[in-house]
C-alpha cells in the first residue's frame, strides 16, 4: 500500500524530480535575468548612449524563451546543465564584478 | 515541417497542455480585454454617448491653464501634462516628484484638473500622489478595461508580474504549438472534421492557432516586455550599470537634459506651440499628449506626443522652448538622439497596440485577438474532452465555459453599471461598474456550476451573452444623449449579440441532429 502511494505521488509530481524541469524554470529565469544584466555591460552604447541599457530590456522575453526551449529541447540534459551553468557563472561573475565596483 | 525527437515531442505536449491548464483561464481574460482594449478609446467615447470635440487640445487652452497655474502651489509648476481622455474631457496634471512617506522612488504628486472643453469649466480638482488620486469617472469604463488587461486590476507590481508571466506563457504555448503542429501552410486551410467531437475540436483549435500564431508571438513578446521592463528589467539594469540608482537609470534612458536654468521667465503658453506642431514643418498632426517642464523658468520645455501619422510607423514627439516657443526638433522616444534602442521600444508599442496601419490594423488586431481567445478556450476544452470521465476535469470544463463566456458577459454588465450610473449618480460610477463586473462573474460561475456540463451550458451562456450584448446599445441610447452608432459600436454590439443568439440556436440544432443520428443507429442495430 505504501509502495502504491509512493508510486502515485511520484507520478503526479514527477516533474519536481526532473533536472530538466528545474533547468527550464528556475535556472532559465535566473540565467535570462543575469544575461539581461550583463548585456548592459558589454553591448555597445551607440551614439545616443542608451542601446546597451534598452536593448537588453526589449529582448528579455526572447532571451527567456531561447533559454527555456533550449532546456526543453536539448537531447542531453547534462549538456544543457553544463551550458546553462557556464553561461550563468560567466555572466553572473561579470554582473557581480560590476555591482562590487571592480569594473569602474 | 519541424522534426523533433519523440521524447522532446512528449515534453512539448506536456508543456503545451499544462501551461493551458494552469494559466489558460487568466490568459483568456488578459487576451480578451487586450483585444477589446485596441478600441478602448472608442469604447470610452461610446460609454458617454460620444463627444463632438475630438480636438480639444487645439482649442483655447491658455487662458484657463494660466488661471489654474496661479491657483496651484508653485512646487507643482515643475511639470504639467495635458491630454484628452476617452470621454473627451481635458485632464491637466500639475505635479512634481516626491517619494511617498515609506520611501522608494520619487512619484508624481500634484493637482489634477478635469476640464470640460466645451466651456473650459473645471469638472473636478484632486490633489495627491498620482497613483492615489480617485479615478476620473467620465473615462472609467475605458480605464477599467485597460487596467484589467494591463494588471488584471491588481496593484503594482504584482499585476504587472502576473501579466508578464502570462505573456511568457502565451509565447511558450504559441511556439510549442508551432513545433507540434507540423504542417503550417496546410493547417491554414484545414476543414474541421464533423464526425467526431474530439476531432472537430482539435481541427478548430489547430485552424485558429495557425492563423493567429504570428499575432500570438508578437503580442506575447511585446506584452511581456511592457510588463517586465519597469518592474524587473530597469531595477536589474540600474543595479548593474548605475550602482542601484534607478532614478539615474530612468533619466539616462528617457534623455532628461542635464543643464538646468532656474532663472524666472514668462511661459509662452501651449496654443502657439500646438498650432505650429500641426504644420508640415513639425509633426503635421494634433498631439495626443503634451508635457510642460519647468514652467515659468528660462529652461522651460514643451514636448508634444503624437500617434503615428499617415505613412509613418512610429509615434513621434516634438520639442519646443517654453519661453519663446521656438521649435527644437523631433525627439526620439528614448535618449537624446536617434538610436536602435529607441526605435525598438517604439516598435514594441506600435506592434502591441496594432497602430501600424491605422484603423485597419486595429480591426485585424481585434480579430486576431478574438481568434487567440478562441485558441485558449478550445485548447483547454480539448484537454478536458479527452479526460471527461474524471470529475475534476469536468469541473475544469465548466470553469473554462464560465471564463470564456463569463468574462465577456461580466464586461457587458460592467458597461451597463457604468451607463446606469454615469448620467444619474456620476460619483458612484466606479462602484457601479466594478459591482457590475463582479455580478457578471458570479452569475457566470453559478450558471456554470448549476447547469449540467456540456453543450447545454454553452448554449445558455451564448443566449445570456447575446441578450446582454443586444441590451447594451438600448441601455446606452436610453441613458446618454448621444446619437445611435457612436463609432459604430452600437451596431457592432447588436450584430455580435445576434450572432451569439444564432450560435446558440445552431448548437442546439446540431446537437439535436446528432442525438437523432445516434437513436437511428441504435434502432437500426436493434
Amino acid at each position: 500500500m505504501a509502495v502504491s502511494h509512493r508510486k502515485v505521488t511520484g507520478n503526479r509530481f514527477r516533474y519536481l524530480y526532473s533536472l530538466r524541469f528545474w533547468l527550464a524554470t528556475f535556472v532559465t529565469l535566473l540565467l535570462s535575468v543575469t544575461l539581461m544584466a550583463s548585456m548592459s555591460l558589454w553591448l555597445p552604447p551607440g551614439a545616443a548612449g542608451i542601446n546597451h541599457l534598452v536593448i537588453p530590456l526589449v529582448i528579455f522575453p526572447l532571451i527567456w524563451a531561447v533559454c527555456f526551449f533550449y532546456a526543453v529541447l536539448e537531447t542531453h540534459v547534462i549538456r544543457a546543465l553544463c551550458v546553462m551553468l557556464s553561461l550563468l557563472l560567466l555572466n553572473g561573475g561579470l554582473v557581480a564584478a560590476s555591482v562590487m565596483g571592480a569594473l569602474s | 515541417m519541424i522534426r523533433v525527437s519523440k521524447s522532446a515531442t512528449g515534453r512539448l505536449i506536456d508543456i503545451h497542455g499544462w501551461t493551458a491548464v494552469l494559466f489558460g483561464l487568466a490568459l483568456y481574460v488578459v487576451v480578451l480585454t487586450g483585444a477589446l482594449a485596441v478600441f478602448s478609446h472608442e469604447i470610452g467615447a461610446w460609454s458617454v454617448g460620444g463627444h463632438g470635440i475630438d480636438d480639444a487640445l487645439a482649442g483655447p487652452l491658455d487662458h484657463r491653464l494660466s488661471e489654474l497655474t496661479r491657483e496651484v502651489p508653485e512646487k507643482y509648476h515643475e511639470e504639467l501634462t495635458v491630454s484628452q481622455n476617452a470621454a473627451g474631457y481635458l485632464v491637466a496634471f500639475f505635479h512634481t516628484h516626491e517619494a511617498q512617506a515609506g520611501g522608494g522612488l520619487p512619484e508624481d504628486v500634484g493637482v489634477r484638473f478635469v476640464i470640460d472643453p466645451a466651456n473650459m469649466q473645471v469638472v473636478s480638482r484632486e490633489e495627491g500622489f498620482a497613483d492615489d488620486l480617485p479615478d476620473v469617472s467620465s473615462s472609467f469604463l475605458h480605464d477599467f478595461l485597460v487596467d484589467l488587461h494591463v494588471r488584471l486590476y491588481t496593484p503594482d507590481p504584482v499585476g504587472l508580474y502576473l501579466t508578464g508571466l502570462l505573456g511568457l506563457i502565451l509565447l511558450v504555448s504559441a511556439v510549442s504549438g508551432f513545433i507540434l503542429h507540423r504542417h503550417l501552410i496546410m493547417d491554414m486551410f484545414l476543414s474541421p472534421r464533423q464526425k467526431l467531437r474530439e476531432l472537430r475540436a482539435r481541427d478548430r483549435h489547430t485552424l485558429a492557432g495557425t492563423w493567429s500564431l504570428l499575432f500570438a508571438v508578437i503580442v506575447a513578446f511585446t506584452g511581456a516586455f511592457f510588463s517586465f521592463a519597469t518592474t524587473l528589467g530597469l531595477p536589474v539594469i540600474a543595479m548593474t550599470a548605475f550602482e542601484g540608482d534607478q532614478q539615474k537609470a530612468i533619466e539616462v534612458v528617457i534623455g532628461v537634459p542635464e543643464e538646468e536654468d532656474p532663472t524666472p521667465a514668462s511661459f509662452i503658453g501651449l496654443e502657439p506651440v500646438i498650432r505650429h506642431v500641426q504644420t508640415s514643418e513639425a509633426a503635421g498632426s494634433l498631439p495626443v499628449f503634451v508635457l510642460v517642464e519647468h514652467m515659468g523658468r528660462a529652461d522651460a520645455r514643451i514636448t508634444t506626443f503624437h500617434d503615428p501619422s499617415d505613412g509613418a510607423l512610429f509615434t513621434g514627439s516634438h520639442v519646443y522652448s517654453g519661453v519663446d516657443g521656438s521649435y527644437r526638433g523631433e525627439k526620439p522616444a528614448l535618449g537624446k538622439s536617434p538610436s536602435l534602442g529607441s526605435d525598438l521600444v517604439s516598435l514594441m508599442g506600435v506592434l502591441h497596440f496594432g497602430l501600424f496601419a491605422g484603423f485597419m490594423s486595429k480591426v485585424i488586431w481585434l480579430a486576431l485577438g478574438l481568434a487567440t481567445c478562441y485558441l485558449t478556450y478550445s485548447g483547454l476544452n480539448l484537454w478536458c474532452i479527452r479526460r471527461e470521465k474524471s470529475t475534476g476535469w469536468r469541473l475544469m470544463s465548466r470553469l473554462n465555459d464560465a471564463t470564456a463566456y463569463g468574462t465577456a458577459f461580466a464586461l457587458t454588465v460592467a458597461s451597463a453599471g457604468f451607463l446606469l450610473s454615469y448620467g444619474r449618480v456620476p460619483e458612484k460610477v466606479v462602484a457601479w461598474t466594478l459591482n457590475g463586473f463582479v455580478s457578471g462573474v458570479i452569475v457566470s460561475l453559478v450558471l456554470a456550476l448549476l447547469l449540467p456540463s456540456g453543450w447545454r451550458t454553452q448554449q445558455m451562456f451564448q443566449r445570456v451573452l447575446g441578450l446582454s450584448l443586444i441590451a447594451l446599445p438600448v441601455l446606452r441610447l436610453a441613458m446618454s444623449p448621444g446619437p445611435f452608432a457612436v463609432h459604430g459600436l452600437d451596431l457592432t454590439l447588436l450584430i455580435s449579440g445576434l450572432l451569439s443568439l444564432i450560435a446558440a440556436r445552431r448548437s442546439g440544432a446540431d446537437r439535436l441532429r446528432a442525438t437523432e443520428r445516434v437513436i437511428r443507429q441504435e434502432v437500426r442495430h436493434g
